[in-house]
């Protein structure tokens, strides 16, 4: 059965002015989210990944410029959209939680004083519970994440808690006004291991609880691997596979996948059989990059790929932009999603 | 929050005792015989010889010390020449004049560099900015003694807005019950409106001219500060959990960003003290400055000495409780002392 | 210096068209210092009582004074005196204030601790304030005013050299050096002292516009020079009386020249900072 998805991207592109040129940051981005899905955007430090999640919340750099495209959340146009809508939206609608989460919080604020500030703001929203009183809320959002003791945490400042624990209290501050999307820019980075899979285990056993949409960002494909339903591989402002986390681990259609995979460890591979990527991402204010930016990095390239830029296709169910894919691409089907 | 209070009252004891020294060495640093100095222009051999042993000015160079120490201790800082007072009752009777300027100098300062400092940071490279930037340099130029005179032109002479620009009160007024010396403070005690405008008419121009001393450190660094917090992390988390842009900009941002300005106070309480002695001879304003200044006039040197001990003593004193304060407001500060 | 700093240097000025104003300025000022006293129209110290206070005009282009005195002929010839005590006492304190400060951040150990004392206590006090205090103790001289000023002006040296000194302390090539054989006054001397020179330099620039500010203050409350040398101090002390009484260009124009000569060392010491560290702009 197919809905119309939560979040549609269509053609998306953005560009920095700098000192030191013009950085074509993304460019013909296509992205689909669907209610209660887990998407894992994974790409290279540099692909773009977190500067399409700034440019969706509205939140980008003042030096940015949109190029292009579409970006549709649950029916409104979010690039069209002027900051007070914007405003409203964030927050409440859509969330985002980032890496380092002591330096995400505000160190001389309480971290109750932070969650009613949020809870405050989005306090006339539907669906938002006002029968009880801001602080209660707090102490609730920060049970909700697993929080032990919440009436006394509420209390703290942010240096007088750990790492996974600021994490927890920046989710809680991100799910408190229940937003039907969650973006999760490398959640766990910084984090040790086994707080890592704590963090992880709590964000997609809540965005299930809550049907809620999560876009978790990562560099980390292994990670992507087992939390995510669908994954959208990145690289240098292109989005260039997409496909569900079976799919493509099976049959990686992109050569730049395919090299993420083998530079990853995973069960079955061993160090020795590890290869880096060859090359390194290309200096986006160049004026000369090739139409397929990978195609410096990849030994399949041909004049083609230097002139024309392959197009994703969204709605093939393993879409990938590449005119000469590893595989055949599946047919087209209508879109399913897990 | 005890521990915090003693470790920083410890860590200024060396200050205390330097400043002690130095004063010390001043006083005897008279070129010539500084028994001729204290005894006066028209002393007698014999006066001096008098004077000499009373201050024991003949004794060794350390044991001279202890003297002195012990003195200050008693609150003896020996006697002014031209009035016969003791220079520590004199300073002490005129230092709440000193202190009223001082203190609204700097409110009025903050006042005024705060949310200039703030909005040069929402708007660097600005018009605005560069502004900010000129108007703040301008003001560290102007040399306090031109912009007093330049204010009680224009303001007095050509708008007669302000009284004339000579001492703390109208002459038709007499002083209020001294509470505290503070003339605003002790005028709403006695509850006399009339009293108080009067005495707030006087201040506005001396405190207008410090004020503008000092409004470059206070403004740049607000807008640094606020440069460096606006683009932190947390401020990113605040924006995309939709909070309004005051309440970014305010609690979140200037809050932050205030903790370094905090710290620069230190320094500005030193410039605002140097420039009240100009100040005060400007505006005729009857403080410890004027009265150093006077005393210098007139040869007569244990109330310059009193004065240079008591303003070094005031300013470390002042950088203790700058430092309390920052201590009292960042709450990251007691854990890590 | 190389064709990169130049450009650098270029650059910047380029940028920011007040910086370009404060070194023609600062170049003014120069110029009115070695140049002005042969220049002037009347003789700074030539009373002439028939012509008392009277406004600016075309004979006297800033007015006289209660004396009959030109006094844009004495706010020139101040120049030099001004600029001259600012000089010698800025040089005094970096000469003395940045091998201290180099040796305390090199040495470390007892000399740090003493050389950072004796510069905390000074900082301790309001720094006019102890101007103050030093020439009223040493003297009433121009000689007096010029040490007092240099040596508050000393911890500003002392703390630029021994953070210079403190950060490379420990550097390889310090290490390397030493190996080599080169002693420590030579390290000092050749290594360690042109690395501290581009943030001292900026400090010499907001240094001066600080002491002509400080030696025209200490002027200004009868300290130091004395009337009827002219100084710009003193010129606008002179002139105070008469505010109340109209006679604004008595104390005006020496004030207003004196601001300007601040206000061009403040914005080359701006200029410096930017050239020298960009990262430092404020």
């Amino acid at each position: 059965m197919s809905q119309p998805p939560l979040l549609e991207v269509r053609d998306f592109g953005l560009e920095f002015r700098t000192r030191g040129g013009t950085v074509r940051a993304l460019e013909g981005i296509d992205l689909q989210l669907h209610k209660g899905e887990i998407v894992g955007l994974v790409g290279e430090s540099g692909s773009g990944k977190s500067v399409l999640s700034y440019a969706l919340l509205g939140i980008s750099d003042r030096a940015a410029r949109i190029t292009g495209g579409s970006a549709v959340f649950g029916g409104m146009d979010l690039l069209s959209a002027d900051e007070a809508v914007l405003a409203d939206l964030r927050g409440r609608e859509i969330s985002m939680i980032f890496q380092s989460p002591r330096t995400a919080l505000n160190p001389i604020r309480r971290v109750g004083l932070q969650l009613q500030d949020v809870l405050r703001r989005h306090a006339a929203a539907p669906g938002v519970d006002l029968g009880r009183s801001l602080k209660e809320r707090a102490a609730q959002a920060l049970r909700d994440v697993a929080i032990s003791d919440p009436e006394r945490r509420l209390a703290a400042y942010p240096f007088e808690m750990s790492g996974g624990m600021c994490q927890r209290v920046m989710i809680a501050l991100a799910l408190a006004c229940r937003p039907s999307l969650l973006i999760a820019d490398e959640p766990t980075t910084g984090l040790d291991v086994t707080t890592q899979a704590a963090v992880m285990d709590l964000i997609t056993g809540l965005a299930r609880e809550r049907h809620m949409a999560t876009l978790f960002i990562t560099h980390d494909l292994a990670l992507a691997a087992d939390y995510c339903d669908r994954i959208v591989v990145m690289h240098a402002g292109h989005a260039v596979e997409c496909a569900p986390t079976k799919s493509l681990f099976a049959a990686p259609l992109h050569p730049y996948t395919a090299r993420l995979m083998s530079s990853t460890p995973g069960e079955r591979s061993s160090i020795v059989s590890l290869e880096p990527v060859p090359g390194n991402l290309p200096d986006l204010r160049r004026s000369d990059l090739p139409a397929c930016r990978f195609a410096e990095r990849c030994e399949r390239a041909t004049e083609r790929c230097r002139r024309e830029r392959p197009r994703l296709d969204g709605r093939s169910a393993h879409g990938v932009a590449c005119w000469f894919p590893l595989r055949e691409a599946a047919p087209l089907r209508e879109s399913a999603h897990v | 929050m005890w521990r915090v209070v003693t470790t920083r009252l410890l860590s200024a004891l060396p200050n205390l005792a330097g400043v002690v020294v130095i004063t010390f060495i001043l006083t005897r640093a008279l070129p010539g015989d500084p028994a001729a100095y204290f005894a006066g222009a028209a002393a007698t051999e014999e006066a001096i010889a008098q004077v000499r042993s009373q201050l024991g000015l003949d004794k060794p160079l350390l044991e001279q010390f202890f003297q002195y120490v012990a003195a200050l201790a008693r609150g003896d800082m020996g006697l002014s020449l031209t009035t016969g007072q003791p220079v520590a009752q004199e300073l002490l009777a005129r230092l709440p004049a000193s202190l009223e300027m001082v203190f609204l100098a700097l409110l009025l300062a903050c006042a005024i560099a705060l949310p200039l400092g703030v909005l040069a940071a929402t708007r660097p490279g600005s018009w605005v900015d560069q502004l900010c930037r000129l108007i703040t340099t301008a003001g560290v130029s102007l040399p306090t003694f031109f912009t007093g005179l330049l204010l009680a032109y224009v303001f007095y002479f050509l708008l007669g807005w302000a009284p004339s620009p000579m001492g703390r009160l109208d002459p038709m007024f007499s002083p209020p019950a001294t509470i505290t010396g503070l003339y605003l403070v002790d005028a709403a005690l006695a509850g006399d409106p009339a009293m108080w405008w009067a005495s707030l008419k006087q201040l506005i121009l001396p405190v207008l001219t410090m004020a503008i001393f000092v409004l470059a450190p206070i403004a740049r660094m607000t807008r640094a500060s606020m440069l460096s917090v606006l683009s932190a992390d947390f401020i990113r988390t605040a924006r995309a959990s939709g909070l309004s842009r005051g309440t970014v900009l305010v609690t979140y941002a200037l809050r932050n960003a205030l903790l370094p300005v905090v710290t620069t106070l230190g320094m500005v309480f030193g410039f605002m003290l140097g420039s009240s002695v100009i100040v005060e001879k400007v505006f005729g304003w009857p403080g410890v400055g004027s009265y150093a200044i006077d005393a210098l006039t007139a040869s007569d040197y244990a109330p310059v000495q009193g004065f240079v001990l008591a303003m070094g003593v005031l300013f470390v004193l002042l950088n203790l409780l700058v430092d309390l304060l920052y201590g009292l407001i960042d709450p990251r500060v007691s854990v890590t002392s | 210096m190389n064709a990169e700093t130049w450009k650098h240097i270029r650059h910047v000025l380029g940028e920011n068209p007040v910086t370009l104003l404060a070194v023609a300025l600062f170049a003014l000022f120069v110029l009115m210092a070695l140049f002005g006293p042969s220049l002037v129209p009347y003789d700074p110290l030539a009373s002439n009582s028939a012509v008392a206070l009277q406004p600016p005009s075309a004979a006297h282009w800033f007015g006289t004074d209660a004396l009959g005195r030109d006094i844009f002929s004495r706010t020139v010839v101040a120049t030099r005196l001004d600029l001259g005590i600012a000089v010698s006492a800025v040089a005094a304190s970096f000469v003395i204030g940045m091998p201290l400060g180099l040796a305390a951040g090199f040495f470390g150990g007892w000399w740090d601790r003493i050389v950072t004392r004796a510069s905390d206590t000074i900082m301790a006090f309001p720094l006019f304030v102890l101007a103050m205090g030093i020439v009223a103790a040493l003297g009433n001289t121009v000689g007096n005013i010029v040490l007092a000023t240099a040596i508050i002006n000393l911890p500003f040296y002392v703390r630029v050299a021994r953070a210079e000194a403190n950060v490379r302390r420990g550097a390889g090539w310090i290490e390397a050096a030493r190996l080599s054989g080169n002693g420590d006054a030579r390290i000092l001397a050749v290594h360690l002292f042109p690395n501290a020179l581009p943030p001292a330099m900026v400090q010499v620039s907001l240094n001066m516009g600080w002491a002509i500010l400080n030696a025209a203050g200490l002027s200004f409350i009868g300290l130091g020079v004395r009337p009827p040398t002219p100084e710009w101090g003193i010129l606008v002390a002179e002139g105070a009386q008469f505010i109340v009484s109209g006679e604004w260009w008595v104390s005006f124009f020496p004030g207003a020249v004196l601001m300007l000569a601040v206000f061009s060392f403040n914005l080359l010491g701006d200029a410096l900072r930017d050239i020298f560290d960009p990262r430092r702009r404020t």
